[in-house]
């Protein structure tokens, strides 16, 4: 307990009801003292306790001056529904009168006493509020006289009963906490009962407490706030100081005496809140809180309150840490039971005081009382009491933890749970789920995006459901894509259709002819041919003209032409020119005379580039609705059109560019037309058409943005179904594109729906949402939180790396060894399934193995040659040159692609993975690290790696003192391997602390040779002095994740990054354990081929042909995986086998198990293939 | 829809005060005024005791798990005015740390975003508030907030880390030194304070003032992407306020009340995504809230009196 506050006051004294607030106390002069300076004023204040105000004195809100002192004041609540909201201050006065006094008029300074009565004949000692009925409260005085009084009819008090003999004063009263009508009184003498209890209902007492050794001066009595029927008295004879806990079923003694006090006892008071705390206080001038409940009663906090008498205690109602004592030294006291610090300015205070004294003794006041002195100053720190009150102790809470998981406990009172399992100890989990509709259609959509048939069923439902034109568009738009030739369909989507046109067409021309209309074009052109070969011209060097000769000279023989002589002229001339062959000239002399259809037939003849001259210089000439059109279906210049066509007709634009783009121009321009629609403010909305003709997810997204900003939850569904369909109609058209596809808006915007899926416990749903092959740090971080959340073990998703930098803290003293020597190590190496390790090379291959463990696992291959190179890898010394040599020795892949082989197969870049590194191929500076990876390593908290390697730049564990950097010469990689020291670990505290803090990480025991490998690659590479940072952080990557680069982009789609290396030269050969591969498929391909007679499964099998080249470019590079290869060589079985169901089980398995960028390429290629293979039965 | 999934008996031997799950949902810490706390494995509905912690010699209060980059790490605060910080190693776990410079029960401890810094804030009974941090090599060093609130300091809960004026998005690393550091603690003097510190110094830069009585718990809610801070507080006066200061016009905190109960409400928490809070009052009633469009807040669910997590 610790004093906080105090009013310095000598006053009797109240607090405000609990309900008040804030809280006041109210002091009434006190009648028993009189103050330094003998007046006989008499005061009514109100001090407002705040505990916001950091002052240590209680300031004075409100005073008035009255005309009698107080010998008991009490502040009851307010009974109605107005006047005093505030509540009513009741005062008892020494000259027997009963004073009530509004609160609200006190602050305001009025002396407004809103009733005085004069009942009593002596002072007034005691007064007490009914705790139910508010409006009533009892008052006590000399000569046992005992008045119930009535707020409403204050005018006419009833008696409790006959008062009790012999008479005395009515020292305290108090009402039962829960019968309203049982009220207590005592009395001082020792003579006859000590307290008498009163049933109201029957106007006399029921039970009279005699204290067995009739020696107790009751002082005060307070009943127990839950039990109806105990009590406890306080005796103010010195020679028995107790405190009594009677319950009045047992009322020949006290239940349990509580003795501590060494003087009289003078006040008690019971915590309401918390039944175990009872104050009392006495003339020892000590506070002591009880649990009067235990047994024996506890003493839970005492505190000495000063040099003089404490003759009140009294819990503050509305903030039960506080409690006041008011003394004799004219200070209410304000404590805190929580006991903590004294303010600062206590001792200031205290000081004050002293002060104070001094001034009135003169200075010699303290003179002899030095020792007493250190005494009055209250404890600095106090202890709090030695049980927490109940409303400390926090009884139940909900908190939300990762997935939309709810964690609750509550703890209900024992009495109704008595039969139960005890419901205190018992946590619940519960899964919160508050968006069931973006559930429901998210289920949906992913089973839409399951395969294709369900992927138009459900672009269909979408169509019909489609609440508006756009979203119809939209959703006919993603549906074509699906059909077999989706352009054709995008046009009829436009509103062209070809069958109709034709229809259109035929049916205006047989119009045309039914009313004999000459047309004129055709005839004219006739009729020049006509006279064209009549001439004596050879039609053997004309075949163009004579074929055109012959398709119209028959019809049109009969025709007599009429504008011949008009012409006669320029015909002659363009004859000569033609005779002697020049078609420029003839084609001039056309173009001159107006003759457009002579020119280009001319120019036909003339070859590609006077038909592209004279098509320039016809439209030059022609303007006209549709020139444009023309012009840009016979120049091909379709980029013209977009940029400058009239955005009223991007329709027309669309489906030209539908029409005849080539597959590539298409994309880029309907991004570009989409992008001025995107600008345009009416149409902006078709923007989003482009961009589904084109496949670009990012920008739909953009102009999505654009279009529909949303508000909740359901709009993004709306823009995610589009999006993932998209997507699929993007991965389906190219392999290559997939990847790519998800620009940075799009990855934001799955990365939130994934957000949205998990927070509603859809971890596995949020999970497939994640962009694969963003780099984000956030998705990182959510994929990583995904992934662990469900268990460390979810079906097709290898570990992501761990996306923070760890910060190890490591207390204790453990001997590293310890550490270490877990059976981690020994495990991983049972594991190692496959693999016969001979002892020479063991620690190296176990660090492969472990590096390649899930994958490998996983699946068993066969132990073929495919293994070798890494099986060789560590024998390989990198300073032969000889063995450099990709292409002569393909199966002896490591010293070509040893500098690659560790990052792409056994380096999950886990951050940005922008460039493909090779890191024998890069320079030796900073650079090639990759920088996003960096940023993780906060210099300020140096983040130790996996390994346990400082990631500070110029900090790297290999310069620390006694180990030295890693150079050839010092491990020539023919040392034995466990030779070499570790010197990662020894030294640094760092590397220990990560070594624990993730304890999957222990089994690198031997971290640092394949740094030495790579070192030894790298030297061989560059032979100026390598900076060993660089090193350091390829190695890094090397041990971030045992799992094979989920964010591993280098073997993403564009194989030319792969092929990087070879750059300039021809296509390697596939190695030769591989050209099995190639082997079977091509000639499957060319098997299918010969039997189908199917365009469109011809189709197919030129895009599987691609697509699969895709393939042999990764292997030629050497960049997958081994459970990759070892995969498609089961493939590559089952086809020779012919069993093209198994081959696509195995297909299966490897895109189920493996990183789908690293594959994305060629495994529907392959996919297809083998799907067709068994539709052909080939 | 809220529905059970796992119901674990956490064999405490007296009331439980706090039960928080790692940051993958995997572990489940509980405490209770048994003086212990329980570590459970928690996975597809099953539950598995991994470690009772003993160390504290009063009721345990709060519990707290620390990043995972720092480890498996817990810190704890109970009624015996100490803070210990576990830590799981070798899969043992120790107490790692051990800080006693309270003189009353503390009652809340919160561990700053990652980003910061491994940073434990805690409030005291004794009206003020340590900010402990790591050092390095176990060492911590601990910045007290003296007469932070009157009567005593209930809860404090850190600031998501975000970069002034950069709200958009939590940067990646190595801008340690650029977030603001704040927190905001709630106290017996009906005040709920915001802390932020200035060079070193924690600095009181805000003093919200609606609740009658004694702030039980406030909650800064997880940034969700906007210039707008949000914390909820929760109080013995039964009532629930959201306040909120939008840095674009003027960080000006202004407080709107969620509801006022039928009894104390003694904790709040929000969701991850900053979307719904869950308040836990007397009665052992749980609601989940959330703000509709035009800034009300209405009840999700509420989950029945005296079974939190029932169906029923």
């Amino acid at each position: 307990m610790v004093k906080i506050k105090q009013v310095n006051v000598a006053a009797n004294y109240a607090w405000s009801p609990a309900e008040n607030h804030p809280v006041y106390i109210a002091a009434g002069t006190a009648a028993q003292q009189l103050d330094a300076t003998f007046s006989s004023n008499a005061k009514l204040e109100l001090y407002a306790v705040d505990m916001a105000d950091e002052s240590y004195t209680v300031k004075c809100a409100g005073t008035i001056e009255t005309e009698n002192r107080f010998q008991k004041v009490v502040w009851g609540s307010n009974y109605t529904d107005g006047a005093h909201t505030s509540g009513l201050i009741v005062c008892g006065t020494d000259k027997g009168n009963i004073e009530i006094y509004n609160p609200e008029k006190i602050l305001e300074n009025e002396a407004d006493c809103v009733l005085t009565t004069s009942k009593h004949t002596g002072p007034v000692r005691s007064l007490d509020f009914n705790n139910f009925q508010k409006n009533l409260f009892a008052s006590g005085a000399n000569d046992s006289e005992i008045f119930i009084w009535d707020l409403k009819n204050p005018t006419n008090p009833m008696t409790p009963g006959a008062k009790t003999q012999p008479t005395s004063a009515v020292g305290a009263l108090a009402w039962n906490k829960q019968v309203q009508h049982i009220l207590a009184s005592t009395s001082s003498l020792t003579s006859g009962p000590c307290c008498v209890v009163w049933d109201l209902r029957k106007n006399e007492p029921i039970i009279k407490v005699q204290d067995p050794s009739g020696r107790m001066q009751c002082s005060d009595v307070t009943w127990h706030p839950d039990v109806a029927t105990q009590l406890v008295l306080s005796s103010e004879d010195d020679h028995l100081p107790v405190v009594q806990l009677w319950d009045l079923r047992f009322a020949t003694s006290p239940m349990k005496v509580l003795e501590k006090h060494s003087k009289g006892v003078l006040s008690v008071s019971w915590c309401k809140q918390d039944a175990d705390l009872l104050l009392t206080c006495g003339k020892d001038n000590q506070v002591y809180c009880w649990n009067p409940n235990s047994s024996p009663p506890e003493i839970l906090c005492e505190l000495e309150t000063g040099a003089q008498w404490c003759f009140d205690v009294q819990w503050c109602p509305r903030n039960p840490n506080v409690v006041s004592t008011g003394s004799f030294d004219g200070v209410i006291a304000i404590h805190s039971i929580m006991g903590g610090c004294a303010p600062v300015d206590s001792a200031n205070q205290n000081q004050a005081q002293r002060n104070k004294i001094t001034d009135a003794f003169g200075s010699d006041a303290f003179a002899g009382e030095a020792p007493n002195q250190q005494q009055q100053q209250p404890k600095a720190k106090s202890v709090p009491l030695k049980k927490p009150p109940k409303w400390m102790r926090r009884p139940c809470a909900a908190s939300f933890s990762f997935g939309g998981k709810l964690v609750s406990f509550g703890n209900n009172p024992p009495a109704e749970n008595q039969h139960q399992q005890p419901n205190h100890r018992v946590v619940k989990i519960s899964q919160v789920v508050t968006e069931e509709k973006l559930l429901e259609r998210s289920a949906e959509l992913r089973r839409a995006l399951a395969d294709d048939a369900q992927c138009t069923d459900y672009c269909r439902k979408k169509l019909a459901d489609a609440q508006n034109e756009f979203e119809e568009d939209f959703w006919s738009f993603l549906k074509v894509n699906f059909e077999s030739e989706p352009r054709k369909e995008f046009l009829q989507l436009l509103g062209y259709n070809k069958v109709d046109l034709k229809a259109k067409v035929s049916f205006y021309l047989e119009d045309f002819f039914r009313n004999k209309t000459v047309n004129i074009m055709a005839g004219s052109l006739h009729l020049r041919i006509r006279s064209f070969s009549s001439s004596t011209v050879s039609i053997a060097t004309l075949p163009t003209c004579r074929n055109c000769f012959h398709t119209f000279h028959i019809p049109n023989q009969s025709n007599t032409p009429k504008s011949i002589k008009i012409s006669r002229y320029i015909d002659s001339m363009i004859s000569q020119a033609l005779l002697i062959g020049d078609y420029e000239a003839a084609v001039d002399l056309c173009l001159h005379s107006n003759r457009m259809a002579d020119a280009i037939v001319v120019a036909m003849a003339g070859g590609p580039e006077l038909m592209e001259k004279t098509q320039k210089r016809y439209f030059e000439a022609n303007e006209s609705k549709i020139s444009r059109l023309l012009s840009a279906v016979v120049m091909k210049n379709w980029g013209d059109v977009v940029k400058s066509c009239d955005l009223e007709n991007w329709k027309e634009a669309l489906a030209s560019l539908l029409t005849y783009a080539s597959p590539d121009e298409l994309i880029t321009l309907c991004d570009e037309l989409g992008a001025r629609l995107e600008k345009h403010p009416d149409l902006k909305s078709n923007a989003c058409l482009c961009y589904i003709c084109s496949g670009n997810i990012e920008q739909l997204v953009r102009s999505w943005n654009n279009v529909k900003p949303e508000n909740n939850s359901n709009d993004i569904q709306d823009l995610i179904e589009k999006m993932m369909v998209l997507h699929r109609v993007v991965e389906q058209r190219s392999g290559g594109r997939s990847a790519a596809s998800m620009g940075e808006t799009a990855s934001e915007k799955l990365s939130e729906y994934a957000h949205m899926l998990a927070a509603q416990g859809q971890l596995n749903a949020a999970m497939e949402m994640l962009p694969a092959s963003s780099d984000k740090i956030s998705i990182q971080i959510l994929r990583d939180r995904l992934f662990h959340s469900q268990g460390d073990d979810v079906a097709g998703y290898q570990p992501p790396v761990f996306p923070f930098a760890r910060d190890g803290v490591r207390g204790g003293q453990r001997p590293e060894a310890q550490i270490y020597s877990t059976g981690l190590y020994n495990n991983q190496q049972n594991q190692q399934r496959g693999y016969q390790p001979t002892p020479a090379t063991q620690p190296v291959r176990s660090q492969y193995n472990q590096q390649v463990t899930s994958p490998f696992i996983a699946f068993k291959p066969p132990r073929n040659q495919m293994y070798q190179p890494a099986q060789q890898r560590p024998a390989a010394t990198p300073n032969r040159p000889q063995d450099v040599n990709p292409y002569a020795r393909p199966n002896q892949a490591p010293t070509y692609s040893a500098p690659q082989a560790p990052t792409s197969m056994f380096t999950p870049q886990p951050v940005s993975m922008s460039t493909p590194q090779v890191p024998g191929l890069m320079p030796p500076s900073p650079q090639p690290i990759d920088t996003s990876q960096l940023n993780m390593m906060t210099p300020a908290a140096p983040a130790p790696t996996p390994m346990g390697q400082m990631m500070q730049p110029g900090s790297s564990p290999m310069m620390q003192p006694g180990t030295s950097p890693i150079m050839p010469g010092v491990y020539p990689s023919s040392a034995p391997m466990q030779n070499i020291p570790p010197v990662s670990l020894s030294p640094l505290k760092t590397a220990k602390k990560t070594q624990i803090s993730y304890t999957n990480r222990k089994k690198h025991k031997y971290p640092i040779q394949i740094r030495k490998k790579n070192t030894n690659v790298l030297l061989f590479h560059f032979k100026p002095p390598l900076p060993i940072c660089p090193t350091v952080y390829s190695e890094e990557k090397d041990d971030l994740d045992t799992s094979l680069s989920d964010d591993e982009q280098s073997a993403a789609p564009a194989p030319s990054v792969q092929t990087g290396a070879l750059k300039g030269a021809p296509k390697a050969p596939i190695p030769t354990e591989h050209q099995i591969l190639q082997t079977q498929f091509d000639e499957l391909i060319k098997k299918a081929m010969n039997q189908n007679n199917n365009q469109q499964i011809k189709r197919k099998l030129d895009e599987c042909s691609r697509r699969i080249e895709f393939l042999y470019d990764k292997l030629r590079g050497n960049s997958l995986s081994p459970n990759i290869i070892g995969g498609l060589h089961q493939v590559a079985q089952s086809v020779a086998s012919r069993d093209y169901a198994g081959g696509l089980r195995h297909h299966t398995h490897i895109v189920t198990h493996s990183n789908f960028s690293e594959i994305s390429a060629f495994m529907p290629g392959l996919k297809s293939l083998l799907q067709i293979a068994g539709q052909l039965r080939i | 829809m809220v529905s059970v999934i796992n119901t674990i008996d956490t064999l405490h031997e007296d009331m439980i005060h706090d039960a928080q799950m790692d940051y993958y949902g995997l572990h489940l810490a509980t405490c209770s005024s048994d003086r212990s706390i329980r570590i459970f494995e928690v996975k597809n509905g099953t539950q598995r005791l991994l470690s009772t912690l003993q160390g504290h010699d009063g009721p345990v209060w709060q519990i707290a798990w620390a990043h995972p980059k720092y480890g498996k790490m817990l810190a704890s605060c109970s009624y015996d005015r100490k803070v210990i910080i576990w830590k799981e190693q070798d899969g043992q776990w120790i107490k790692l740390y051990e800080y006693a410079d309270h003189d009353s029960s503390v009652n809340s401890v919160c561990w700053a975003p990652h980003e910061l810094g491994l940073i434990l804030a805690c409030g005291s009974s004794d009206g003020s508030i340590s900010v402990i941090k790591h050092h390095g090599e176990n060492q911590w060093e601990a910045t007290k907030i003296n007469n932070a609130h009157t009567g005593g300091c209930n809860a404090v809960s850190w600031a998501p880390a975000v970069v002034p004026g950069s709200l958009i998005e939590p940067p990646s690393q190595n801008q340690q030194n650029t977030f603001v550091k704040k927190f905001c603690s709630a106290g017996c003097d009906n005040l709920i304070k915001v802390w932020s510190d200035k060079d070193g110094r924690w600095e009181e830069v805000e003093k919200l003032q609606a609740h009658t009585d004694w702030v039980r718990d406030c909650a800064w809610a997880p940034s969700i992407g906007l210039p707008c801070s949000k914390i909820a507080s929760c109080s013995q006066d039964r009532q629930v306020i959201i306040w909120t200061s939008d840095e674009s016009t003027g960080g000006q905190w202004t407080s709107k009340t969620l509801n006022e109960f039928d009894d104390v409400v003694w904790h709040v928490s929000w969701s991850l995504t900053g979307d719904i809070l869950a308040v836990s009052g007397g009665n052992n009633k749980v609601s989940l809230w959330k703000e509709k469009l035009n800034g009300d807040w209405t009840i999700v669910s509420d989950i029945g009196k005296g079974q939190p997590g029932s169906t029923e």
